[in-house]
């Protein structure tokens, strides 16, 4: 995978090089799309800045390995997507980092991202100020920068997270959805129309969630979490897991309650 | 001109000087005449003859006559025409009265006569007869104050009968010459409550009467019925008591009833005997197990096909969790529940339509038992979709389970990962489930590329789309009563996320899920007859393609062969005409299809007796009598006064209605004016003679 993504690395590089090709937009290789393709991979938005990019990189990488060590997902490595390039249709789920991010989207870029919305993909976007908001309150500033951000995006009306939501119940039972930072409010969109089943396509957190799963390749935690420590992270494992398991199979969970009702009424 | 008149002749006036000097001499007339009484003047009187025959001249009276022609009065002659008619002797009864109405009514001088026939026509079992809709339309260039009177020549059963006299805008008696004998009665099936669809397998009722027309109720006779041409066992039932026969509907789709009773003690027609009534069939909730293995990308997708179609009641199991990946987590911090196996592979198994396997993969943690009952429930009529994954050919997949018996394409373990173009094989371009998948066969199609082919060697089955390297993608098969398709890859995913533009992965899954849970719209070797606007639609569904005779069994049994035309994806077509009311049966040899033309209960043959009855109301409030045919001879035609009788024992009355037209006229003047010079010099003379003495 990380041979592969070198070689899209330097198909991009040579793109950069050529003025002439820098707005083409370069297709995937048949041999990435098989890459991608062939097994489930978790996806973050590339900003451009290295430190950030590192820590997707690294807490997607945490989450992948502990969907692969607790649940039968077949994971692949993580993946990081130039949202003006890369298509999009591959990822179940894209972590999309806010913090500090400047990157601007392009036409295609704007066109892209809706098509994958509206195709049943989902976007988790962490703003990962809680830090800022929790101490502030009012608006933080990446939810300032995620509004700029997202103005040509089809973006569907969010609502904080009910206490019933499948995403509390996706695969652990859970209460709150902890990051690095605790207390912040998780939007998903409003469960309305009957479009993809109802899945929500896009989630708003401010908790720093990568930060969180972030592991070395030893599997040592990058970031220390606050205010509870590795309980905290065990929590925001457990929030990851059961988001990519919300993109994954979708209300699933929230159907199997009728399960027992229906095999009960089934040969009568 | 004022005239007076008095039958053709009248008096007109033709004043030779304005009125008011005619009023100016009156007046001076007058007061002469006054003056002459006063004076006491002799011959006052006969001057005041002379002067009223010279105001008498100057308004110049003359007498008027009319020439008048009289109009020969109309007789009609309404025929009935309607299928009832063709009982027994009726046709000919009314054939002969024709003949000697028309004989009769040309022998009267002063009346003309026309024949107009009705009632006949395609849709007179819905309708019944129609006779006065024909009355009106053959009236309609006729003089109505001419008509002297209407001879109806039926059996009576007409269905259009006008509420009152006035609304057939003529005063004439109107009489009836009644076909067939009123004693005779007839014996009728009539379908009280018949229901046009119903659900598979569960029973539909059907509430039915046997009649004895014209005869006492509760005689026990037996009712006949055959669906779809195989006789089920006899019912049986009590004249004038309402039955409930309850029907099962075996296939979804349409299925045909005949019911039929035996003769009855008097029989006119046996057309009314039988119903024939067709009733389609639709399946209740289909009762969807889906299986996935793993959650992988592309198992919402096929949640959102499953749940998508309002027809299936899904029920979904996913392994979360696999045995082998237990964490300390606590059970109650857990979503996880036990993979109900029991219940889903023995206990519920067989009340599920359909089982798709999605990417599934038994983990060594079932055992072959599990796999042998669902490779016979899928024996015994039931349906299984393997959705195959990366790890199908592998040790924990199906195919290494006692199920590898009913798939029809085993993996050789190879898997191939590259780019390639779902496409349909020359049987899918024939075949139900993807024929209608692409817009123009012949070309590629523009679906986007799938990624993974799972490496299989087809042994029996159908191949409707080939993968990578034409390797089979779509397989599908039947194994004894039940029906397996495999997909032979797990990408259709892509298609759902409208990569490279997607395909038609909705109506690929809705289609083959349908076809497995037997819909009988997607059966690739089928035959199917429909019954519209007198036409007769034949449409054979084939996998081979060839021109093919089918032979066809009209209502009335006479057989005939037809032609189909095989135009392409699978279909080969024929039309007919069909007018006549009844069941159709048209045979390929291996199959049989029916279809049943006309109203189940027919209005026409509902009551075939003989009966002035309906008419009745009609004939009484105009007058008109009626005479039964059969052993009679004609009614005597006598013409009548506007007033009086119209009709009595043995003779029908045609008014006279004495309608003229004036063709001239005669003017001569009652006061010559040389005669009134004559009068009036007259008057004078002797009124001065008188004053001389």
């Amino acid at each position: 995978m990380a041979k592969l993504d070198s070689v899209a690395e330097q198909a991009r590089l040579l793109a950069v090089l050529d003025p002439a090709a820098q707005d083409v937009v370069q297709p995937m290789s048949d041999e990435e799309i098989i890459a991608a393709a062939e097994t489930t991979h978790l996806a973050y938005v590339r900003t451009g800045i290295p430190n950030v990019d590192a820590t997707s990189r690294a807490g997607l990488f945490g989450l992948t390995n502990r969907l692969l060590e607790r649940t039968s997902a077949d994971m692949g490595e993580p993946v990081g997507v130039d949202l003006n390039v890369d298509t999009l249709d591959f990822y179940p789920i894209l972590y999309w980092p806010i913090a500090g991010s400047s990157q601007t989207l392009g036409d295609r870029a704007i066109t892209e991202i809706n098509r994958y919305l509206a195709g049943g993909g989902m976007i988790l976007f962490d703003t990962a100020d809680q830090n800022v908001v929790g101490i502030t309150g009012g608006l933080g500033p990446g939810a300032m920068r995620l509004q700029e951000i997202t103005g040509g995006l089809e973006i569907p009306p969010l609502t904080p997270v009910a206490a019933d939501h499948v995403l509390t119940r996706s695969f652990y039972l859970l209460k709150d959805f902890p990051g690095r930072w605790v207390g912040g409010t998780l939007w998903v969109e409003t469960s309305q129309s009957r479009v993809n089943d109802g899945v929500a396509s896009v989630i708003v957190g401010s908790n720093d969630y990568a930060s969180a799963w972030a592991m070395d390749d030893y599997g040592q935690p990058l970031f220390p979490v606050t205010p509870g420590g590795e309980r905290q992270r065990e929590f925001a494992y457990r929030f990851g897991i059961n988001l990519v398991m919300y993109a994954l199979t979708g209300k699933y969970k929230e159907d199997q309650v009728h399960v027992p009702a229906i095999l009960e009424r089934l040969g009568q | 001109m004022p005239a007076f008149a008095w039958d053709g002749l009248s008096v007109v006036l033709n004043p030779l000087l304005p009125n008011w000097i005619m009023v100016a001499f009156a007046i001076l007339f007058t007061f002469l005449f006054m003056l002459s009484l006063w004076r006491r003047a002799r011959g006052s009187f006969l001057r005041l003859l002379a002067a009223l025959t010279i105001l008498l001249a100057l308004l110049d009276p003359s007498i008027v006559q009319e020439k008048r022609t009289y109009q020969k009065d109309i007789a009609v002659v309404l025929i009935d025409r309607s299928p009832s008619q063709s009982i027994d002797e009726r046709d000919a009864q009314a054939a002969r009265a024709l003949a000697l109405l028309k004989d009769k009514l040309g022998r009267i001088d002063d009346l003309e006569f026309k024949v107009i026939e009705g009632g006949a026509g395609p849709d007179t079992a819905e309708k019944g007869t129609l006779l006065f809709e024909a009355l009106r339309r053959g009236m309609a260039d006729l003089p109505l104050a001419r008509i002297a009177g209407l001879v109806i020549v039926s059996d009576g059963q007409v269905h259009d009968v006008p509420n009152a006299l006035a609304d057939l805008g003529v005063d004439a008696p109107i009489h009836l010459l009644l076909t067939g004998d009123p004693r005779t009665g007839d014996r009728r099936v009539e379908l009280v409550e018949a229901p046009s669809f119903g659900l598979v397998g569960k029973p539909v009722e059907v509430k039915l009467r046997v009649d004895d027309l014209g005869r006492n109720a509760g005689a026990a006779t037996t009712i006949r019925i055959k669906r779809d041409g195989i006789p089920l066992p006899p019912v049986p039932v009590v004249t004038g008591r309402e039955t409930t026969l309850s029907l099962d509907l075996e296939h979804g789709g349409q299925t045909v009833f005949e019911i039929e009773t035996d003769d009855g003690p008097s029989e006119l027609t046996r057309l009314n005997n039988r119903a024939v009534l067709s009733v389609n069939g639709v399946r209740d909730e289909l009762k969807v197990l889906l299986i996935s293995g793993e959650p992988y990308p592309g198992e919402r997708a096929w949640r959102n096909l499953l749940k998508s179609d309002p027809s299936v009641s899904l029920i979904h199991f996913t392994i979360l969790r696999p045995p082998n990946k237990q964490d300390a987590t606590p059970i109650n911090e857990l979503a996880l529940i036990a993979f109900p196996i029991d219940e889903l592979f023995d206990i519920k198994l067989k009340e599920f339509d359909l089982i798709i396997f999605d990417r599934f993969e038994h983990l060594g943690i079932l055992p072959d038992e599990y796999f042998r009952h669902i490779a016979d429930y899928v024996a015994g009529g039931g349906a299984v979709l393997e959705a195959a994954g990366p790890r199908s050919a592998g040790q924990f997949s199906l195919y290494r389970t006692p199920m590898a018996s009913i798939f029809a394409a085993m993996p050789t373990g190879e898997i191939l990962a590259q780019g390639f173009k779902p496409n349909l094989s020359e049987i899918g371009k024939r075949h139900p489930v993807t024929a209608d998948l692409l817009s123009d066969l012949s070309a590629a199609p523009a679906w986007g590329r799938w990624f993974r082919q799972l490496v299989t060697i087809n042994q029996d089955g159908e191949v409707l789309m080939n993968g990578a390297n034409d390797l089979p993608l779509l397989v599908l098969q039947r194994v004894g009563e039940g029906r397996v398709a495999q997909i032979l890859s797990d990408h259709l995913w892509l298609w759902s996320k409208g990569f490279e533009g997607g395909g038609p992965q909705a109506e690929l899954v809705r289609r083959t899920a349908h076809w497995l849970m037997q819909e009988p719209d997607l059966e690739e070797e089928d035959l199917r007859a429909t019954a519209i606007d007198g036409k007769l639609e034949i449409e054979r569904r084939s996998l081979s393609a060839q021109d093919i005779d089918v032979t066809v069994t009209r209502p009335d049994g006479r057989t005939e062969t037809a032609r189909l035309r095989d135009i392409g994806r699978g279909r080969a077509t024929a039309s007919l005409p069909a007018v006549d009311q009844g069941l159709y049966r048209v045979s390929d040899g291996a199959r049989d299809a029916f279809a049943a033309l006309g109203e189940i209960n027919s209005k026409e043959f509902n009551d075939p007796r003989a009966s002035a009855q309906p008419l009745q109301p009609l004939l009484t409030a105009s007058g008109g009598g009626v005479a039964v045919l059969p052993g009679n001879d004609l009614p005597e035609l006598r013409r009548v006064g506007k007033k009086g009788d119209r009709s009595g024992n043995g003779w029908f009355g045609l008014t006279r209605n004495e309608d003229y037209v004036v063709t001239g006229v005669s003017q001569a003047p009652m006061l010559p004016p040389w005669a009134a010079l004559v009068i009036a010099i007259g008057f004078v003379l002797a009124a001065w003679r008188r004053e001389g003495r």
